[in-house]
């Protein structure tokens, strides 16, 4: 009966967090057992949850979590005694420890490589031989990739340097670092959490409070809003779209809009889930969106959408790279040439370029996530060179930055950029992403749209749930925006209206969820990665 | 709460699968004159690409409506019949065989897993679609079960050709299968259906090479043997040379499914087998089924 019990749970959390057996079965049956145990114990029922939850989805394939956590656990012990050599001259020492460091980043990249992009440079090599004529054949490996893989390698990554830097110390207890990279809610898409952010929480085992349980489960409530009521809905009509068959540009744009809409609520979504899942145990991991659509201009979109994917590449590729010695003399040599303006420009490209070109590949072995990276290391780098000319421009018109023109102009231009980044992103290939955005400006017929928006697998009822769906999700964004405190109010009304709220929010995911009977579950889409 | 909205929602029968579905066919088919349909078809996808009352009438003036839709349950086939025989009195009622293997009937069903137990003991998680039934006029009309009933009486006309190119299916292994439990007992429910109404029940399996095999027509013929020899059987898919079917043009979507061509060939077997197996009226002629000569003109499939 354990075993069917078992096999059920994996049956619906190997897909998904909004799948009912996580929010219902798993994390409560997990919290009910943490508070049991004496305190000393907790955090092995964490870990054991955890363990459990990684094996649900990539059985005996744990074994990449134990590594890394083993990798980070030796680097680090060996960073501290290094450091703790005090017969070693510094500068020594330093380097000793920059080799140790270097070692584990590099064995834990090569793992990942190994993995994920094995195939991707073999075919990669394969298109090349063939294009020059050669004869070269990759023999496909298909490497089977532990779930989190590309989540829990940053995060080693980051706890190791970390160490090196002397910003955290080495940790002795190998069960909380182990816990720390299995953590299950943070498992399959993050956010990319910090060693010092959350590692001690997760072994304290600290008192369950029902207010952290209530705020939990409110965050996982909106969640499963997001994902089930909105992105899942649009999830059939993105598919149809993005076939190979696409004609005219309407069905380009519709399905770069639809996407982006179906990737922001399900990533976003799945990240309610999982920071609600974790703060119903008092552990507080760093938020992963800030109202994106809000931002300025690329940068800062970046500033909000996936954030802590953002902070890791500036913090672990950015600003050493910046800051390196030869890129400061390289920094300094062109200011003194061309002017603090040029020189302003070019110091960062290079880990600029690094950083998006890192970000293309996180996401995984296709040449549409690379473009992907570039398209926006280009675009940053235009608005970087253009945006003093703009301010100048639009105080030539007596415009302020605030102003409403000036803030609808640096929307549309987002929203564009934007949806053209996914389109692509999304699109089979690099030719088929050209071809759709080719069509937006050559072959624009709306009234092709509108006979289609039958076939694209939603129907009246669909349009209307994401639609109000969306409605609602703006109005949230907006009042967060302006930094109303919506969860104080709501604590303030009488109970009754708490109650009634809740409760129409809990029915609402209930009667308009893309679940069950004409729907599958759409699997989240950055757990791939 | 649940259990409140749970009681609310609930179909009377408590064993529909796909409330929609029903509620959209049994409305298409209220449409049509009362005591005017012979012949019914039930059944998935299957049926409503395979047999066209259209065409039947066109060439033997027999009418009939084709009930099928996609995915369609034995349980909802169960409520679409009953529905319709509520102004409808047939005298053949022909159930693809496909529907019986169809998964995810969830009540009072051994093999159900712990989502569809919990939906059995709170159906709102079941029937929470249950307002997609709820439709303005002008969205209703444009349905695919609704839009075109009115002329093509249940069946949906694909033109589109894509070949089916694995060989003989019939004859290669396939995976043991058999008639679930659940849906075993709802095909007792539809015999019982028919013979109370006075309409003779056929089994009909319609060409599906990638859908059908010879493990299902066993499973078939088995279950007739232990419950009911009475009931014909018919297997298209055994009949394929007689039929004339030709896979690389006769398939809309590489053997799943007939297209138009097929569905002519299928429905000429099917009308000769009907007309010479059951006394049905030829209807051509009578004022009262002016209707079908005029759809017959608007489909200019048949002329």
């Amino acid at each position: 009966m354990i075993r069917d019990f078992l096999e059920f749970l994996q049956s619906g959390i190997g897909i998904s967090y909004a799948i009912w057996q996580y929010p219902v079965l798993f994390l409560p049956i997990t919290l009910l057992v943490y508070s049991i145990v004496p305190q000393k114990f907790r955090r092995y029922v964490l870990l054991a949850a955890s363990l459990l939850f990684f094996y649900f989805f990539s059985g005996v394939l744990i074994v990449f979590a134990f590594l890394a956590a083993a990798v980070c656990y030796i680097v680090g012990r060996r960073m501290e005694i290094i450091s703790a050599d005090k017969t070693i001259k510094r500068k020594e020492r330093s380097l000793k420890k920059r080799k140790v460091l270097a070692a584990g980043i590099v064995f834990l990249i090569i793992v990942l490589v190994v993995l994920k992009y094995t195939d991707f440079i073999g075919l990669s090599i394969q298109g090349v031989s063939q294009f020059f004529h050669g004869s070269f054949q990759w023999k496909l490996l298909d490497f089977v990739v532990p779930v989190g893989i590309s989540y829990f390698t940053l995060e080693s990554v980051a706890y190791m340097t970390d160490v090196y830097r002397d910003d955290i110390k080495a940790e002795h207890d190998f069960v909380k670092l182990l816990l720390f990279i299995t953590f299950f809610p943070k498992l399959m898409e993050g956010p990319i959490s910090r060693y010092n952010e959350i590692a001690d929480d997760l072994s304290a085992g600290n008192k369950i409070r029902s207010d952290n349980v209530a705020e939990g489960y409110q965050r996982i409530l909106w969640g499963l809003f997001k994902k089930l009521v909105i992105a899942d809905h649009l999830a059939p009509a993105v598919d149809i779209l993005f076939q190979n068959n696409i004609m005219d540009g309407s069905l380009s744009i519709a399905a770069a809009v639809l996407f982006t809409l179906q990737e922001y609520m399900d990533f976003s979504g799945t990240i309610d889930i999982v920071i609600g899942s974790g703060m119903t145990f008092g552990i507080h991991m760093t938020e992963n969106f800030r109202q994106p659509f809000f931002a300025k201009n690329a940068s800062d979109f970046w500033h909000r959408w996936h954030i802590t994917l953002g902070t890791f590449f500036r913090d672990y590729i950015f600003y050493p790279v910046t800051l390196s010695k030869p890129i400061m003399k390289f920094t300094k040599k062109v200011r003194d040439r061309f002017g603090k303006f040029v020189g302003n420009i070019a110091a960062p490209m290079l880990a600029l370029f690094l950083v998006w070109l890192s970000n293309g590949l996180w996401h995984g072995p296709r040449w549409t996530y690379i473009f992907y990276g570039m398209y926006y290391f280009v675009l940053i780098e235009l608005e970087n060179i253009f945006e003093d000319s703009f301010l100048a421009f639009i105080a030539k018109l007596n415009l302020k930055e605030s102003s409403m023109p000036v803030r609808v102009f640096r929307f549309v231009k987002l929203v564009f950029i934007v949806i053209i980044g996914e389109m692509f992103f999304r699109a089979d290939n690099i030719s088929i992403g050209i071809e759709m955005f080719r069509q937006i400006f050559t072959n624009f017929h709306i009234g092709v749209l509108a006979s289609n928006l039958g076939y694209l697998g939603m129907d009246f009822w669909d349009y209307c749930t994401v639609a109000g769906g969306l409605f609602i999700v703006l109005a949230v964004s907006v009042l967060k925006e302006m930094g109303y405190p919506m969860r104080t109010r709501l604590t303030s009304c009488p109970i009754a209206v708490r109650f009634a709220f809740w409760y129409i929010c809990i029915f609402a995911v209930i009667l308009f969820g893309a679940y069950g009977n004409g729907y599958d579950a759409a699997g989240m889409i950055y757990a791939k990665f | 709460m649940l259990v409140a909205a749970s009681v609310m929602v609930n179909p009377a029968s408590g064993e529909v699968y796909d409330i929609n579905a029903v509620r959209m066919k049994s409305s298409a088919v209220a449409e049509e004159k009362e005591d005017t349909i012979d012949v019914l078809f039930l059944g998935n996808s299957e049926s409503y690409r395979a047999f066209s009352p259209l065409q039947l009438y066109s060439e033997r003036g027999i009418t009939s409506y084709n009930l099928g839709a996609s995915a369609l349950r034995a349980c909802d086939c169960r409520e679409i019949l009953g529905e319709t025989l509520k102004k409808q009195s047939p005298k053949v009622v022909m159930l693809e065989t496909d529907t019986l293997f169809e998964e995810g009937s969830p009540y009072r069903d051994p093999e159900a897993n712990l989502t569809n137990k919990v939906e059995s003991k709170l159906p709102l998680f079941h029937y929470h679609t249950f307002y997609k039934s709820y439709l303005p006029k002008s969205v209703k009309a444009k349905d695919m079960y609704y839009k075109d009933a009115g002329v093509f009486k249940g069946f949906l006309v694909e033109t589109m050709v894509r070949p089916y190119e694995g060989g003989d299916y019939m004859s290669l292994d396939a995976p043991k299968a058999k008639i679930r439990e659940q849906n075993g007992k709802t095909l007792k429910d539809i015999i019982k259906i028919c013979e109370e109404n006075d309409a003779s029940l056929v089994l009909v399996s319609s060409p599906s090479a990638t859908n059908w095999n010879k493990s299902k027509h066993a499973a078939v013929e088995k279950w007739l043997d232990k419950n009911s020899q009475s009931i014909e059987y018919i297997d298209l898919n055994q009949k394929n040379d007689e039929l004339g079917i030709d896979w690389s043009k006769d398939t809309m979507d590489n053997g799943n499914h007939m297209n138009l061509e097929g569905s002519k060939k299928v429905m000429r077997y099917v009308g000769s087998y009907l007309s010479e197996n059951f006394d049905l009226t030829d209807h051509r002629g009578d004022e009262k089924y002016s209707s079908w000569d005029e759809n017959e003109k608007k489909a200019e499939l048949y002329l």
